[in-house]
């Protein structure tokens, strides 16, 4: 059982403290049209010049999210006093509001996305991008039924936890795009990606459920394991599953390739009302079977105690480890093919006091690993003079505040936003009470201006 | 321009600084009461069986066609334990947080008009079922009481399992087929919350 939370601990910290955790975009930006933000959710939507992005500071961010986890679920104030704090494992906590507040499925989060370089241009009437930025991102699900374990709550003492997994991709992506205008009311924009694999990681566990009653406990536990990335070993790992086992020291190489595009388009209805739709990420990874490691997980295990039957003495016993039917068995590797986290984001827009102002609205599905997350975020972009653009937005699934700001005047390009602003953090500045976190920062160079 | 940016900055310090809730500051986690359940869980764990023949009862009796008659006032046996029987890490669990220990004796087919059967069951020194309670075909299954810790942690060290056991009436009539085949499980569980 220890090893169960060992799994979600490790996975929590995986997502949660893990430094290379950065943001993708953010939402606020995507009607910020004099950011090259904007065209990074939109590939149809333009910026007034175009730019030249440095290196990291390019456009660097950060995200940790999940749709139901926060810190003041999870953590408490000691019932007995003490100074410290005390997780929802505590035996003097009671966990019933915790189990009311959380999902079936809870999903841990992450991305990144940071700019190695970037260049976008007018020629002629057509806005060229091409590019190359390096992509990160990770999920965890855990299943209700492992903090139902925590309460030992169910009567009859079954518990569900299949599908607790945790995922991680990362690659490089080489991007060139083109977004133009066809007549006075549709622009289209599309980038073609060649991606470059640099880790792939999938633990999972299909099937898994847990008996606990008076006369037997029982596991069965059915998995997989796959995993390629140049640095890692985890030999330690496949003879006795575990993430804290698992070493790997980064090497920059190449494990997989594959093939992404972004498309998108912007109507506009009427003279200052907008409609766009974009889809982002359509494509997919290759991973070879160097560098690759797979691995199974099949069996099951009872436990009904110490049985003695002979007056003789003699007994048989069992051990009480359930580690053997969690831990995974190697198989040989074979290649396969994941799918990119794709996203559409659906919007209108409507601009007002002679374009000073406008309001918009987006939708935004982002197919994560093993399931979709859906948001809606009001935004409203103030635009007062030709150098200074900010915006509030309102996040309607998550229930937070938004807010971004881009200074564009002639000589500089500097943009800063965040989706999700919590209103209280930890000393470790991870929300307490909000579940989302994001922040992306970029300065770009500009170059010259939008023909007119 | 400067200037701006300076503001905005030091805004943002300022206000991300003061949201800061030092009492949710995750370097003092205190992990050392971590474990499954709480203070009201009643959850059990089997821990043990031992199974006990009816004819090791009915050794103590005399036979004559139907008829048993007691000869032996103290039908008992022993059972040998293998040393660390029960886990460490349940032994800690138990004494380090609120549990107990019991055993349940049951028949799954006590036939009817047999005699009830008394039991004594102890390990070593410590006495599980002093002798009071007995099972029948009315009740079919009885448990014993709560252990403290240190009958806890005496228990994890006892090197037998001993029983007395006789029924209720030292002459009865029973057919030879329907108690040669019973055996009497004790059952033997854990209940509380679960340390790690």
């Amino acid at each position: 059982m220890k090893f169960l939370y060992k799994f979600a601990v490790c996975c929590f910290l995986a997502v949660v403290v893990s430094p290379t955790a950065f943001a993708q975009y953010t939402s606020s930006s995507f009607f910020m049209e004099q950011s090259w933000q904007s065209n990074m959710l939109n590939p149809a939507s333009t910026p007034e010049r175009g730019y030249v992005l440095i290196p990291i500071i390019g456009g660097t961010g950060i995200s940790l999210g999940s749709n139901s986890l926060t810190v003041d679920k999870l953590f408490y104030a000691d019932p007995n006093g003490g100074d410290g704090l005390v997780s929802f494992l505590d035996v003097d906590i009671n966990k019933s509001s915790l189990l009311n507040s959380i999902s079936s499925n809870n999903n841990l989060q992450t991305e990144l996305s940071t700019t190695i370089f970037g260049v976008g241009m007018y020629v002629k009437n057509v806005f060229w991008t091409f590019g190359m930025n390096l992509r990160v991102s990770g999920d965890v699900n855990i299943p209700k039924g492992l903090f139902e374990i925590a309460a030992l709550n169910q009567a009859d003492g079954i518990y569900n936890l299949d599908n607790l997994s945790l995922n991680m991709q990362g690659y490089v992506e080489t991007y060139v795009g083109a977004s133009f205008k066809i007549g006075d009311k549709l622009s289209l924009g599309a980038k073609a990606k060649f991606l470059m694999g640099v880790l792939d990681m999938t633990a999972c566990y299909d099937d898994l459920q847990v008996q606990l009653n008076d006369s037997q406990w029982s596991v069965s536990a059915d998995g997989y394991f796959n995993a390629t990335a140049a640095g890692l070993s985890i030999n330690d790992a496949i003879e006795d599953f575990s993430l804290e086992n698992i070493e790997y020291n980064p090497e920059f190489n190449i494990s997989g390739y594959g093939l992404g595009f972004d498309f998108g388009a912007n109507y506009d209805v009427l003279e200052n009302l907008t409609l766009s739709l974009s889809v982002l990420d359509l494509g997919f990874m290759s991973w070879g079977t160097s560098n690759s490691v797979s691995a199974i997980s099949s069996s099951s295990y009872s436990f009904s105690g110490v049985t003695f039957t002979d007056e003789d003495g003699e007994s048989s016993s069992e051990d009480l480890s359930i580690d053997d039917v969690l831990s995974f068995e190697e198989v040989a590797s074979s290649s396969r093919t994941t799918s990119l986290r794709t996203t559409i984001n659906a919007g209108v827009e409507y601009r007002f006091l002679k374009d000073k102002m406008a309001a918009g609205l987006l939708y935004s599905a982002r197919f994560r690993y093993g399931y979709t997350q859906h948001e809606v975020t009001a935004v409203v972009s103030g635009r007062p003079c030709n150098w200074f653009t900010a915006n509030v937005s309102y996040n309607f699934i998550a229930g937070q505040m938004g807010a971004a700001v881009n200074f564009h005047p002639k000589w500089i390009n500097f943009f800063l936003g965040a989706d999700y602003i919590p209103f209280s953090v930890t000393p470790q500045y991870i929300p307490t009470s909000s579940s989302y976190l994001n922040l992306y920062a970029g300065i770009g160079i500009p170059l010259g201006k939008r023909p007119e | 321009m400067k200037t701006i940016k300076l503001s905005l900055l030091a805004f943002a310090a300022i206000l991300f600084a003061s949201c800061v809730d030092n009492s949710y500051n995750l370097d003092d986690l205190d992990d050392d009461n971590t474990g499954l359940g709480d203070s009201s869980t009643e959850v059990s764990a089997p821990l043990g069986t031992v199974e006990i023949p009816f004819e090791n009862i009915i050794e103590g009796y005399s036979r004559a066609a139907q008829q048993y008659t007691l000869i032996d006032q103290t039908v008992e046996d022993e059972f040998l334990l293998e040393d660390g029987w029960l886990s460490e890490s349940i032994v800690n669990s138990l004494t380090d947080s609120d549990g107990t220990i019991t055993i349940t004796a049951s028949c799954d087919n006590y036939p009817e008009g047999l005699p009830e059967i008394t039991f004594e069951i102890w390990f070593d020194s410590v006495v599980f079922f002093d002798g009071v309670q007995v099972i029948s075909s009315e009740n079919p299954s009885i448990t014993s009481g709560e252990l403290t810790a240190q009958e806890v942690k005496d228990i994890a060290a006892s090197t037998t399992l001993k029983y007395k056991a006789y029924f209720s009436e030292k002459t009865f009539t029973a057919d030879l087929d329907d108690v040669e085949s019973l055996v009497i499980k004790l059952s033997i569980t854990k209940t509380g919350a679960i340390k790690f």
